[in-house]
């Protein structure tokens, strides 16, 4: 594994944790929407009775409705079925608005058009990139097509044609103002899924770095046949104590065998065949072993750190604020130490890492977004005189700590 | 202008306060060119001389005063303002001819409003003007239907209808977009504490183990100490009008690392020193802040530790989440609790990592909030219900 794999693997796992973050996000949305059109169903109901719509018509609309529910309900219930598709979403949309223009064309009365701006907030609720764009085209082209097709029902109230002109002109205006503002919506949501991403992976390789490092400090290594030693017999008390046959044994055996197969280098854990379930089966009991750098050991180490959190967190730290090389109330000279005992310290070999060059560390900044946290000035003087910083930091660490 | 589109295209970065200001130079500069291009126009309408002398007054000075509040930086009274700007302009239209106007512009102001996401603003302004834009079409109701309609009810009851739903559906966007973002900031601040943790408990084992090979701790290396002062020294000289000597600061820098910072501040309380110090805290590297979680968050991006690929439960440390057989649960919180018992992840007295949890500590522990993070509430009681054969059999 190479430095620059590393980093790969880093941003592959916050893009994949930022897609899961969107999709969760979507399926709450697409909750919200759904419970929004079902209270719709009964006030466009008792609309289009008092205009006398057929009771055909009703049902066009009550079957598109239903399309909607059900697509919406497998989407919610099993959104494998889409994959990454956003298809139900796509669905709803179209409906929304074949919905609301039909009402439009069915009962031309200006009150009706109105209601189009009922089916953009409705959609609004996705605040979803290619939702958005679609809402701005189909409202503003929906609203065009019925004011020039339809513009009877606005001279039927007094509005010549001049002045359908300036429905045209707010209607532009509505869609515009709004898309400006989901659109910077949108952005800040992003940057937050990303800083929540990655601050996620963050800490799953902090986990790493200190089960790693609390292995090479222990003077004694651990040994997880005591703990499997101790399960079993926890286990045995157990079943007794509750009446039932040990049903613990055969896996606490298992997970013994499987760890000393890690230990030796072997790679049967992975080698498992059988149906899905045997294999979910078995990966579920890899990430039991308690063998350093497992899953169990990081949510093991998570937990213990809980201890006197509670304390913690009342202590009012203000945590809006991201770590940064530049608070804005920092003196120019503050910041040039900041950055300065910053490389210092990434130069400095570490035992579970070995020093990084000035290259790799401005290599890493201009992949990653530096605005809140190096000066802009420090960072471009930085670019250009990488070298001399190297050198000025190898000449004063000739102790040799770069080994 | 140009200035304006690179900050929209960029308002990922900007803070709150920035975004604000961006919303509402927007909000002026559209109001501006709707009222040059509008209010002219209209004067040759059919209103009342008191309407045509006083609102368009009353327009141009909340506009002017909106303008002068954004320049000197009073960006939420400007924004309030240009939201009363918008309401009197929606009167004006309201007042005038055709009602048609009046209720269309009800949906920019609230469109408007709807721009500046708060949802405070929302509810009391947009509450206000849907009130209003109610009563407003019951009153002018006869003029918004053709005379051929047959129920100028029903077509009132679709107006109004409609309004309210606008405004009802957007509240729900608002509610929406603040539960996700609580949810996500919620998380982070959650995160973020635990790397502060763990950044201490690296640092910790750093310097025990540079120790061991007889190298002093990072802060009291005197070649680190020299690379940290050459290296400012030279960004320095970039600066020649700063006034401060840089070698002089570094070494008060140093001299930090060995101080008890809440005795400097008491002693030199509103004095340089406790200013500077103050500003130096964040960078110290003997503290888990934020130039060591920087540099924790930067050396994890190079670290090359256990690979895998992604599975949904990379960042789940729940226990239910992570297994969903319930005979593996029972096993993994035995293999936890011997886990908290015997291995030494807590401070001594001495500030070792050589202390463990005692049984009471581990129930207090799991009976605490934060824990859930870890355990489901079936697990807790599991736990508990049991908690001697744990003690008994894995203390």
């Amino acid at each position: 594994m190479t430095i620059n794999h590393s980093v790969s693997m880093f941003k592959a796992h916050t893009e994949a944790h930022m897609k899961m973050l969107e999709m969760e996000q979507l399926k709450r949305k697409t909750l919200f929407v759904n419970v929004v059109l079902g209270l719709l169903i009964v006030p466009i109901g008792i609309a289009l009775y008092n205009y006398g719509t057929t009771v055909g018509a009703i049902l066009a609309y009550v079957f598109v409705f239903a399309t909607v529910f059900a697509v919406n309900g497998v989407f919610l219930q099993y959104p494998a079925v889409f994959g990454e598709s956003r298809l139900p979403m796509h669905v709803t949309i179209l409906a929304v608005y074949v919905v609301f223009m039909s009402l439009v064309v069915e009962l031309q009365s200006p009150g009706v058009f109105t209601l189009l701006f009922v089916a953009y907030a409705i959609v609004a609720l996705y605040q979803e990139r290619t939702a958005t764009v679609i809402n701005n085209v189909l409202v503003f082209l929906i609203g065009m097509l019925a004011i020039l097709q339809y513009g009877d029902m606005f001279r039927n109230i007094g509005v010549d044609r001049t002045q359908v002109i300036d429905i045209m002109v707010f209607l532009f205006i509505f869609a515009a103002l709004l898309s400006l503002t989901t659109s910077v919506l949108l952005k800040r949501k992003k940057h937050y899924l990303s800083q929540i991403a990655a601050i996620k992976e963050d800490e799953v390789r902090a986990l790493e770095i200190v089960t790693a490092l609390k292995d090479k400090y222990r003077r004694t290594p651990m040994k997880p046949e005591e703990y499997y030693d101790q399960v079993a017999e926890f286990s045995n008390a157990l079943a007794e104590k509750i009446g039932m046959k040990n049903v613990f044994s055969d896996r606490i055996i298992l997970m013994k065998y499987l760890d000393k197969q890690a230990k030796e280098g072997s790679d049967e854990a992975q080698e498992t065949r059988g149906d899905t379930a045997a294999r979910q089966a078995m990966n579920e009991v890899n990430e039991m072993l308690v063998a350093p750098q497992g899953k169990l050991q990081h949510i093991m180490y998570k937990a213990s750190q809980l201890a006197g959190n509670d304390t913690m967190m009342a202590s009012g730290e203000s945590l809006r604020q991201f770590p940064s090389l530049k608070h804005t109330f920092d003196r120019m000279y503050t910041r040039i130490i900041a950055l300065s005992a910053f490389l210092v310290v990434m130069y400095v070999d570490k035992p579970y890492l070995d020093g990084l060059s000035v290259k790799e560390v401005v290599g890493l900044l201009q992949q990653t977004d530096t605005s809140y946290l190096i000066d802009s000035d420090l960072l471009t003087l930085l670019k250009e005189n990488r070298d001399v910083v190297e050198q000025l930091i190898e000449l004063a660490l000739k102790r040799g700590d770069r080994s | 202008m140009k200035t304006l589109i690179s900050k929209i295209r960029n308002s990922d970065m900007l803070s709150y306060a920035d975004v604000l200001k961006l919303k509402v130079s927007l909000v002026l500069l559209f109001l501006f060119i709707f009222g040059v291009l509008t209010v002219p126009v209209t004067l040759f309408e059919e209103f009342s001389l008191e309407v045509l002398i006083f609102l368009p007054t009353a327009f141009t000075t909340l506009f002017l005063f909106s303008s002068v509040m954004l320049v000197v930086n009073k960006v939420r009274t400007a924004m309030h303002f240009s939201i009363y700007t918008f309401g009197v302009l929606t009167v004006y239209y309201a007042l005038g001819s055709n009602p048609l106007y009046g209720v269309f512009l009800m949906y920019v102001t609230l469109t408007i409003i709807i721009f500046y996401q708060d949802i405070y603003t929302y509810i009391v302004y947009g509450a206000a003007l849907t009130l209003y834009g109610l009563i407003y079409i019951h009153q002018n109701g006869a003029q918004l239907v053709a005379p051929d309609a047959t129920s100028v009810l029903t077509s009132n009851l679709v107006y109004q209808g409609a309004l309210m739903g606008f405004f009802l559906i957007f509240l729900i966007y608002f509610i929406l977009s603040e539960i996700i973002y609580e949810q996500i900031n919620h998380d982070y601040k959650q995160t973020q504490q635990s790397i502060k943790k763990i950044t201490l408990h690296v640092m910790t084992y750093t310097n025990e183990l540079r120790e061991r090979e007889n190298h002093t701790s990072l802060h009291n290396d005197e070649n680190l100490q020299k690379a940290v002062r050459d290296v400012s020294v030279f960004f320095a000289s970039f600066y020649p009008d700063e006034k401060v000597d840089m070698e002089e600061y570094v070494d008060f820098y140093f001299f930090l690392h060995h101080q008890d910072l809440q005795a400097i501040y008491r002693e030199h309380r509103q004095t340089e020193v406790e200013k500077y110090a103050r500003e130096l805290e964040k960078y110290l590297i003997n503290k888990p802040n934020d130039l060591m979680q920087i540099h924790m968050s930067m050396t994890a991006k190079f670290y090359q530790g256990a690979e895998g690929a992604y599975p949904n439960t990379r960042y789940e440390f729940k226990i239910d989440e992570n297994y969903r057989r319930k005979v593996n649960r029972i096993i993994m919180l035995a293999c936890l609790y011997r886990y908290l018992r015997v291995e030494n992840t807590q401070y001594d007295r001495w500030k070792r990592l050589e202390a463990s949890l005692s049984h009471d500590d581990i129930i207090n522990l799991i009976n605490s909030q934060v824990f859930r993070s870890i355990l489901s509430h079936e697990e807790v009681k599991f736990f508990l219900e049991n908690h001697q054969l744990f003690n008994e059999y894995l203390g």
